[in-house]
């Protein structure tokens, strides 16, 4: 055989040595007791959080809770212009209900807010004002 | 029978009052997580969709027109949306018509125009003082779908916001329904969706007589559904030419002048509904109920005509649900 093609085939076998030896490195690594145990902790975290909130896998929600992630500094309250929020206690509805009217107040929403079916207010349901646009 | 709390949290948002009200139970931290979610979702929508925000996704696609540019997932799906009822309503629904808003005069946020007086319009509202007809000029736009990527044709001008809100009503109801909040109201300016199950109330949504304010012309009872009100009174402002309003006909490029005063449509999705009820209102009562008994035949539609009439258009599908009263 001639030098050239000595030279060539032998570096063919030290590559060929060299792929071979990282292959069965990774198959340890792969293999081991810490890398099984990572994989299979992930896997059940995954699955974990799609049983626990099956919107995170929508790519609009996403979008939108990673920006929240990115604005949190400033907070989620305060996201809309204008007049800021009011929060309240609406009313509750049940057997033994006082059919707890809300404040009817909120400008051209009004927003009354008896309930249930046989409360004191004669009210059959939720009620709402529709607004228009 | 189980005692059920009804809380309910008010803000502004996209120039409109929002209001939702879901059966939890107060937080005794402030602002229950689900409100917060809803505020936190607005605002995301807003910050993505004004036109009057200079840093929005909306505002840096129009003034890219002409050149493909990447866009966000939500935006995707809301311009797919937008392409979807713009074939549904013949065209009637045409987002690009932001040229011939801003030459009506709809040129700055809705709460910094000059308000017009209150009361009806007359033929005069609708005509320019030069007496000229602007040319229509509805955009278009193409989707890349797999680069995720859109070109608006050159010159052509968006406004989503006869989507947007009936859209961000329709996805966050989706997003507390799987959060388990089992009834609940998200009310965007009278784009509205409601829902419960069968141990909840029905709700019943009072319809607004967008002629006097506080007044009310009929309620709709139902437990799982969208509401939305379109009226050519609900957002007017002046102009040298005189008062003008939003509904623009993408036909004639001009506010439009038809019988219809005011038009709500109950139907399923929010958007559909709000995109209906203004179709309605560019159609007429006679044509646009028709249209809207062949294109959505779920639908019911209460028109309120210029003469203070009202007509009743009940859905040939049964098990809707929905009792109207009043009306």
């Amino acid at each position: 055989m001639r030098a050239p093609i000595r030279k060539s085939l032998r570096k063919w076998m030290v590559g060929a040595g060299c792929t071979l030896s990282v292959a069965l490195l990774l198959q340890h690594a792969k293999n081991s007791e810490a890398y099984q145990a990572y994989a299979s902790s992930a896997v059940d975290s995954g699955a974990t959080r799609q049983q626990e909130d099956p919107s995170a896998q929508d790519p609009v929600f996403r979008e939108w809770q990673d920006q929240n992630g990115q604005d949190s500094g400033s907070g989620t309250d305060d996201g809309s212009s204008g007049t800021g929020g009011r929060f309240e206690r609406h009313g509750r509805f049940g057997g033994e209900s006082d059919g707890g009217t809300g404040d009817g107040s909120g400008g051209s929403f009004g927003g009354s807010g008896s309930l249930g079916g046989s409360d004191s207010s004669g009210s059959s349901g939720f009620g709402s004002r529709s607004g228009h646009s | 029978m189980d005692t059920l709390t009804l809380t309910t949290d008010r803000f502004r948002a996209m120039n409109t009052d929002i209001i939702v009200s879901l059966t939890v139970e107060p937080h005794p931290a402030g602002l229950h997580p689900a409100f917060r979610d809803a505020r936190s979702w607005f605002a995301y929508s807003e910050r993505t969709f004004s036109r009057f925000r200079p840093d929005s996704e909306l505002s840096g696609l129009n003034l890219a027109s002409g050149l493909p540019v990447k866009i966000s997932r939500t935006m995707e799906e809301v311009l797919l949306l937008a392409r979807h009822y713009q074939r549904w309503t013949g065209g009637l629904f045409n987002p690009g018509i932001l040229p011939q808003l801003i030459q009506a005069g709809y040129s700055l946020s809705f709460e910094r125009l000059p308000k017009a007086p209150a009361g009806g319009p007359g033929k005069a509202d609708f005509e320019s003082a030069s007496g000229e007809r602007e040319e229509p000029g509805p955009g278009s736009w193409k989707l890349f779908g797999p680069l995720q990527a859109v070109r608006l044709d050159k010159e052509t001008q968006i406004d989503l916001g006869g989507i947007v809100k009936g859209w961000t009503v329709d996805r966050l109801t989706g997003w507390m329904t799987s959060k388990g909040i089992t009834a609940g109201l998200i009310n965007a300016g009278g784009d509205l969706r409601v829902w419960g199950d069968a141990d909840t109330p029905e709700w019943e949504i009072e319809i607004d007589d967008s002629r006097q304010p506080g007044e009310t012309i009929s309620a709709v009872s139902l437990r799982n559904g969208a509401v939305a009100t379109s009226s050519v009174l609900g957002r007017r402002w002046m102009t040298k030419q005189g008062p003008r309003h939003h509904l623009i006909d993408p036909r004639t490029g001009k506010p439009a002048e038809t019988d219809v005063l005011q038009c709500t449509v109950a139907g399923r999705w929010a958007a559909e509904c709000e995109i209906a009820a203004k179709t309605v209102c560019l159609l007429g009562s006679q044509e646009g109920l028709r249209w809207l008994a062949h294109a959505s035949p779920d639908s019911d539609a209460l028109v309120m005509t210029r003469d203070g009439g009202l007509k009743l258009h009940r859905s040939a599908s049964p098990g809707s649900g929905r009792v109207w009263k009043g009306a």
